[in-house]
């Protein structure tokens, strides 16, 4: 999995970053996500290109937490840049 | 109609001072020269803004899907100089009906047909000349560490409500129609979203990067509303004690 090129992430506030596509297509009611900073931890990795298992061993390495609770939060994440069509594959 | 008659056939140039900036603007259509002569400035361009291209003119008959010179040219030229004003002066289109009351603006937005008019209209019908049209569609908000300013533009909607004037932003008030008036004050991660569907958008990733560093800045330095309300001009007594926190009974 990749973040398509033409989206970006860009910090808002103190824990609050937005992801969004750019250009003419953009439709701002599904192309639109609020990202935490732990998604936005996870985006930069994307950015490269990794599968779950990558993200899930990222997390819990730089958490210190157990893979099977970060898991789900990484499905979730999964899914939610899938709806907005932020994935490539 | 005969077109020929209001569009010339030399390219005509004026200075117009635009959100505080200089722009040496060239045109061809009358109906554009009446549109920006309030802004008419004599002082030394910083920016100057071509005769828009064959190219730009279609792109624009697609967008509005009209096919007329004479109303298609200005909004060309506004689309140059709102990229201008994002680029380089920290400033951003807010499609919004901007007012000012007691020297201070207030934005009102909604998407279109929500009734930003109508409200805007009740608060005028109670506030009177207290209540001033700082421009009722296409105002720009200047973004600066510790201050941020609407002004008026020559762009100001349907009803030509507006003036040259500029004023401190206080707040921005999202619109909702709702069958009892409420006013729910939100904080800057609620605002993100319906905030940054109202601002005019560019077309690469630096530029909307730069939108939304903007937007960022914006949402730390004004304060946030949801206003449910009827079109009854009950509606705008509560957006005076609420949001303007005036005295309703002075008016």
């Amino acid at each position: 999995m990749k973040i398509k090129s033409d989206f970006i992430l860009q910090k808002m506030t103190e824990n609050s970053y937005v992801a969004m596509p750019v250009g003419k297509s953009r439709d701002l009611v599904k192309g639109y996500l609020n990202v935490n900073s732990t998604g936005a931890f996870l985006w930069d990795i994307l950015v490269k290109g990794a599968t779950k298992q990558d993200l899930v061993l990222a997390l819990t390495a730089a958490y210190e937490v157990d893979s099977g609770l970060v898991e789900k939060d990484v499905e979730s994440f999964i899914l939610k840049l899938n709806e907005i069509g932020a994935l490539d594959d | 109609m005969n077109t020929d008659l209001i569009i010339r056939i030399f390219i005509m140039k004026n200075v117009y001072l635009i959100a505080g900036v200089a722009f040496q603007i060239e045109y061809k259509s009358k109906n554009t020269e009446l549109l920006l002569k309030n802004y008419l400035c004599n002082i030394e361009p910083l920016h100057v803004v071509n005769l828009p291209s064959e190219e730009e003119i279609e792109f624009e008959c697609k967008m509005a899907k009209i096919d007329d010179y004479n109303k298609l040219e200005n909004v060309a030229i506004l689309r140059k100089i709102s990229t201008i004003l994002l680029k380089k002066h920290s400033t951003v289109l807010l499609h919004s009906s901007a007012v000012s009351y007691n020297g201070k603006a207030y934005l009102f937005t909604a998407p279109s047909g929500t009734g930003k008019s109508t409200h805007v209209n009740n608060l005028k019908t109670v506030l009177g000349s207290k209540l001033e049209y700082i421009n009722d569609d296409k105002p720009f908000v200047k973004i600066e560490e510790g201050s941020v300013t609407v002004y008026g533009s020559p762009w100001c909607g349907k009803h030509n409500l507006g003036s040259n004037v500029n004023r401190q932003l206080n707040s921005i008030i999202f619109l909702t129609r709702a069958n009892e008036n409420y006013v729910k004050l939100i904080d800057g991660n609620e605002a993100l979203k319906p905030l940054i569907r109202q601002c005019f958008m560019l077309d690469n990733k630096n530029d909307l990067s730069t939108l939304l560093a903007l937007i960022s800045k914006l949402v730390n330095s004004v304060s946030f509303y949801i206003l449910g309300c009827t079109k009854e001009l009950d509606s705008a007594f509560v957006t005076i004690k609420e949001i303007f926190k005036g005295d309703i009974n002075e008016n």
